[in-house]
């Protein structure tokens, strides 16, 4: 990944607290790019 | 420290904001201040212990995917060193080789506990160091998702320039697998069920696509796309029904179904 620069395909990020609200936004599907979560 | 977790039985409703002791490392440990985590599909069937006994036990600590700060080490540690920026691994004991029961038995997120922790303590050998141009969100996502897509595209498949590759969805797995497969040199169809999305992957190179809602028969409407091969080298099959899984074989030039 590193000699080609691959990027990831990033989604929306969550507050730590709102952990739940993620992995319903992900089990929904409507969006593109990885769910994340903030510290 | 604050910690999700699965407490007093399993379900949805059971995974809580909780409070754990700090973690302190064993000589061989280190322990890593979480900065960024993301998710993947398991983490919605670990709740509901979906793996059965393999899910793990209760209390469980979810999720699997995360980078974060190594803080501080064991007396024993030489891999690491504080300040380094590491993902843990998704399998924790397994480096290389072939699957076995205790690999597969050392999964983060369940039944290890995860990465929904301030601090989390594992093994020198269960982190790796994050390349410096990745940004933290961007390395989060690597552990499970792309580690299963470059095992695909990569280690089983060996995908090679020319070779027609078949990727079923836009999910975290098909996303990395479009970006393995053409930094190999591969021609990719992408399937799904949104035009938009569909636009958005040929953006990021896949030469084909096709909708297989509008396109119920997505294996057939495959076939002008692999005829000169009489179909696909690859195919990454990630629909997870009998039907889809169907489907993807016979669109592949290694086997006839009829």
């Amino acid at each position: 990944m590193n000699q080609h620069q691959i990027h990831p395909v990033l989604g929306e990020t969550f507050p730590f607290a709102d952990l739940k609200a993620g992995l319903a936004h992900m089990k929904a599907g409507a969006g593109m790019g990885k769910t994340l979560i903030g510290f | 420290m604050r910690v999700f977790q699965i407490e007093g039985d399993w379900g949805m409703d059971n995974l809580r904001l909780s409070e754990r002791p700090e973690p302190t490392p064993g000589p061989f440990d280190v322990i890593i201040a979480m900065r960024r985590a993301s998710l993947n599909s398991r983490d919605l069937i670990v709740p509901e212990r979906g793996y059965g006994r393999a899910t793990g036990e209760l209390p469980l600590i979810p999720i699997s995917d995360g980078v974060g700060e190594v803080v501080a080490v064991g007396d024993a540690v030489t891999r690491v060193a504080v300040g380094d920026r590491v993902c843990p691994t998704f399998f924790q004991d397994w480096p290389a080789g072939e699957p076995t029961a205790a690999r597969f038995a050392s999964a983060l997120g369940g039944p290890i506990d995860g990465v929904m922790a301030d601090l989390v303590c594992y093994s020198q050998e269960g982190v790796v160091k994050v390349p410096a141009y990745l940004s933290d969100d961007e390395a989060a996502t690597l552990p499970c998702a792309a580690l299963t897509a470059w095992s695909a595209i990569v280690t089983h498949a060996g995908v090679r320039a020319g070779d027609r590759v078949l990727i079923q969805g836009t999910g975290g797995v098909a996303l990395f697998a479009l970006a393995f497969a053409k930094m190999h040199g591969a021609h990719v169809t992408v399937i799904s069920s949104s035009d938009e999305k569909l636009e958005h992957v040929r953006s990021r190179g896949a030469d084909e696509t096709i909708n297989y809602r509008t396109t119920e028969d997505w294996a057939r409407a495959s076939r002008p796309i692999t005829a000169a091969k009489g179909g696909n080298d690859t195919i990454v099959e990630l629909g997870g029904s009998r039907a889809s899984l169907l489907a993807a074989v016979m669109t592949s030039r290694r086997c006839s179904l009829r």
